[in-house]
């Protein structure tokens, strides 16, 4: 499956691209390629580590995949830690098939620190931070973004055109709020009342309302 | 082996070269063996602030480059006994410099010295990178502008990207007046954005405009509040546990009556 060939990983290190160890490796590189191609910059400025579970690539074809990473803004992270621990979580897919046929919801991108001005998280799935968004930090998501803190920053969440998708803070006081195609500016569209904690896409317009289980 | 500090806010003219000089003369004061580095390479004001430009022979640029030993590049300060500065290079730029001679600098400085105090340039460039490359310990300053906490929180990201874990903040030109009126950010607003612990506060004096021309360091001053400070500082910066100073006390004559009555 040329799927499972190349899949993308999001890590509280960043991204984690992970490889099949059994292929070729032009196969992989074009694959690699078409992914960032059809990604159109959504990683740009994102961490990333390669992993090719315990088999290591030589030097010249890891550098050669980093080269393709870095023209589409990736940075490579230095911390070797990132790849490692995601092989010892086992394949992405099959802990997605578990959590769906029990019925506990969809996988998450945990992030257990606060993100700082000029720090910047962007992933494919819904995304956690355990700490705040100040001023000047981004945080771009293809389902909804969960903040354990305050959020200041810029926060996008259904980034993909998820007009379903949500944004949900203990103190809800960005510069700029995106949902999908949709942009709130506090200090353009009026500011969010202090009691709300969630945005959501109603029409064609962001609503801010209080926070309840279930919905 | 001594510490190797820097002193670094993002923003410029919030008063990084200032403290540097202050806290290594402050450290100098107490006895220890100090030595300031200028990393500002292009823009070098350490010298000026301490009164030594006119002493300056080789510089930081010499040193790394090999046209000179590292002893011949230090200059004595006049007044301090320990107090040391490695000046910067004024007609090259900030890539005269890479990040590994900055370490192995900072390494051979250690040895000799307790205090190594690095002052960063403003920016988060090469000269940033430079000047923090060496370093164990960051100390990062900010006035109670939205501006420069906003650059300090940024540079305290990129200290912790760069293993620069539990940087110290120093407000520097707090105004208590203004922030009683509620027309500055107060210290608990500025640790409530920053999240990161307070090394200490200087209020604003104008006193620090005159040492700062003079080539004199206001820590020397017995009398002023700006100079007992940097005292401040210096001492926990050895280890003392000293309480953030009262800044409300202004010493006038109203004040302490309203002191006596009980009114404060």
């Amino acid at each position: 499956m040329g799927r499972d060939m190349v899949s993308i990983k999001g890590t509280r290190n960043g991204l984690v691209i992970v490889f099949d160890p059994n292929r070729e490796f032009d196969e992989i590189k074009n694959t690699l390629l078409s992914k960032m191609e059809s990604a159109r910059g959504f990683f740009k400025g994102a961490r990333f580590s390669l992993s090719r579970g315990h088999l290591e690539f030589p030097d010249n074809q890891k550098s050669e995949l980093e080269n393709i990473c870095r023209q589409y803004g990736l940075v490579p992270n230095i911390d070797k830690k990132a790849a490692l621990r995601t092989d010892l979580m086992g394949s992405p897919q099959k802990r997605d098939q578990t959590c769906t046929r029990l019925g506990l919801g969809d996988n998450a991108l945990l992030v257990r620190r606060s993100l700082r001005s000029g720090q910047r998280i962007a992933h494919a799935k819904h995304i956690v931070i355990l700490g705040d968004i100040h001023h000047g930090a981004e945080v771009v998501s293809g389902g909804n973004v969960m903040v354990l803190g305050r959020c200041r920053g810029v926060v996008h969440a259904g980034a993909g055109g998820d007009r379903s998708a949500k944004v949900i803070a203990q103190l809800l006081e960005p510069t700029v709020l995106i949902i999908a195609d949709r942009r709130h500016t506090p200090e353009i569209n009026g500011s969010i009342p202090a009691e709300c904690r969630v945005a959501r896409l109603s029409g064609r317009e962001i609503v801010f309302e209080k926070y309840q289980t279930g919905r | 082996m001594g510490e190797v500090f820097v002193v670094t806010s993002g923003k410029g003219g919030v008063g990084k070269t200032t403290t540097t000089a202050n806290i290594g003369a402050g450290l100098a004061a107490m006895g220890y063996k100090v030595v300031l580095v200028d990393a500002d390479i292009g823009l070098r004001n350490l010298d000026v602030v301490l009164g030594l430009e006119n002493r300056i022979v080789y510089d930081l640029v010499d040193v790394t480059a090999g046209n000179c030993r590292l002893r011949q590049a230090l200059i004595k300060d006049k007044k301090l006994e320990g107090l040391h500065l490695l000046p910067a290079a004024q007609t090259k730029d900030k890539t005269a410099v890479n990040p590994q001679q900055m370490r192995d600098l900072c390494e051979e400085l250690k040895k000799e010295f307790d205090y190594v105090v690095i002052d960063c340039p403003a920016g988060i460039e090469q000269g940033f990178r430079n000047a923090i490359a060496g370093a164990e310990k960051a100390i990062v300053i900010t006035n109670p502008e939205v501006s420069a906490v906003r650059d300090a929180d940024r540079i305290i990201g990129l200290l912790e990207a760069a293993e620069l874990r539990d940087p110290k903040l120093i407000i520097n030109r707090i105004r208590p007046k203004m922030v009683r009126q509620g027309d500055m950010m107060s210290i608990d607003d500025i640790i409530d954005i920053l999240a990161i612990d307070l090394l200490g506060v200087i209020p604003e004096d104008e006193l620090i405009v005159v040492t700062t021309n003079r080539g004199e360091a206001v820590v020397m001053d017995q009398s002023s509040r700006s100079g007992q400070a940097y005292r401040n500082i210096s001492r926990r910066i050895q280890g003392e546990d000293v309480p953030i100073m009262n800044l409300e006390e202004d010493g006038g004559f109203f004040n302490k009556i309203r002191k006596m009555i009980g009114l404060k």
